[in-house]
C-alpha cells in the first residue's frame, strides 16, 4: 500500500547524527507527501526487527515502514 | 540430519494445493508422533476489513465479489519472525516438528495461501502449536494482502503486533 502510494520500494535517506526512526519517516514523507496520512497505522522495523519510532539510527541502518498486515494485532483470539 | 530438518518455514511464490498438508506431514512426522494437526488458510470471496486509509477504496467495491488475492511480504523480516515463532512454540508447547508455509503473489479464489502443520506425540500439544503458529504469523509477520476486484484492489488488515502474545495457554 505505502509502496504503491510512494511509487517506490526503497529510498536512501541522508539523516543528521542522532536521527531516529521518526526522523526517517519525516524524510520519507518530505519526498512522498501521499504517505503522511498513513502515519497512525504504520509500524517500523530497524534492520528487520520491530522498533519504536523513537529508536536512534546508525549509518547504514535499514528502516522498514510496515503498513497494516494481513492479520494484525486484533487477530489473536479473545477467548480460548 | 535430513534435508527437511524442522522447522520448515517458507515464503513461496509458486502455487501449492491442499495436498501440501500431506506433503509437510510426510516430511515432518516421526514414529513417536501420534498427532499431526494441519491448518490451511484459503482465499475467500467475501471481503475482509480494509486497512486504515483504504475505506474509500473498499466502499467503491462494496458488495462485489473478490476475484483473487495478492500477497506481498518483507521476506527477511518475515522469515526472522517465523523463526522466532517456531522457537516460542518449542518453549511453550515442546513442539519441534512444525511447518509454516505462506504464499506470496497472486492467489486465485479457493486456493490455499498459508499452510501450518504441527506434529507431536499427543494431540493437545499439536493443536496448541498449530493454533499459535497461525495466530502469531497473522498478527506479527509483515505479509500484506490485497483483495483484487474486476476494476481495482483494496489492501486489507491492521497494524501488526510487534511482540508475542502475553496470553498464557491454560493446560
Amino acid at each position: 500500500m505505502q509502496r504503491e502510494l510512494a511509487g517506490t520500494r526503497e529510498e536512501i535517506l541522508e539523516l543528521p547524527a542522532g536521527a531516529t526512526i521518526e526522523h526517517a519517516w519525516n524524510g520519507l514523507v518530505a519526498k512522498h507527501p501521499r504517505l503522511a496520512p498513513g502515519r497512525p497505522s504504520v509500524r517500523f522495523a530497524r534492520n528487520a526487527v520491530y522498533a519504536p519510532a523513537t529508536t536512534p539510527l546508525e549509518d547504514g541502518d535499514e528502516v522498514a515502514m510496515i503498513p497494516p498486515v494481513s492479520g494484525g494485532a486484533s487477530e489473536a483470539r479473545a477467548v480460548r | 540430519v535430513t534435508a527437511s530438518e524442522p522447522p520448515i518455514l517458507e515464503l513461496r511464490a509458486a502455487p501449492f494445493t491442499k495436498s501440501i498438508l500431506a506433503e509437510l506431514a510426510d516430511r515432518l512426522a516421526v514414529p513417536a508422533d501420534g498427532a499431526v494437526v494441519g491448518f490451511l488458510g484459503v482465499t475467500r470471496s467475501s471481503a475482509g476489513t480494509p486497512a486504515p486509509g483504504q475505506e474509500a477504496a473498499a466502499a467503491e467495491h462494496a458488495g462485489r465479489s473478490v476475484s483473487a488475492l495478492e500477497y506481498e511480504a518483507h521476506p527477511v523480516m518475515t522469515l526472522r519472525i517465523l523463526e522466532t515463532i517456531a522457537s516460542e512454540i518449542r518453549g511453550r508447547f515442546g513442539v519441534e516438528r512444525l511447518a509454516i508455509v505462506h504464499r506470496i503473489g497472486e492467489v486465485p479464489l479457493g486456493e490455499p495461501s498459508v499452510a501450518v502443520v504441527a506434529c507431536a506425540p499427543h494431540r493437545d500439544a499439536a493443536f496448541d502449536a498449530a493454533r499459535y503458529a497461525i495466530d502469531e504469523t497473522k498478527a506479527r509477520a509483515p505479509i500484506w494482502k490485497a483483495e483484487h476486484f474486476a476494476d481495482g484492489k483494496v489492501w486489507i488488515g491492521e497494524p501488526p503486533r510487534d511482540a508475542p502474545t502475553t496470553e498464557t495457554t491454560p493446560r
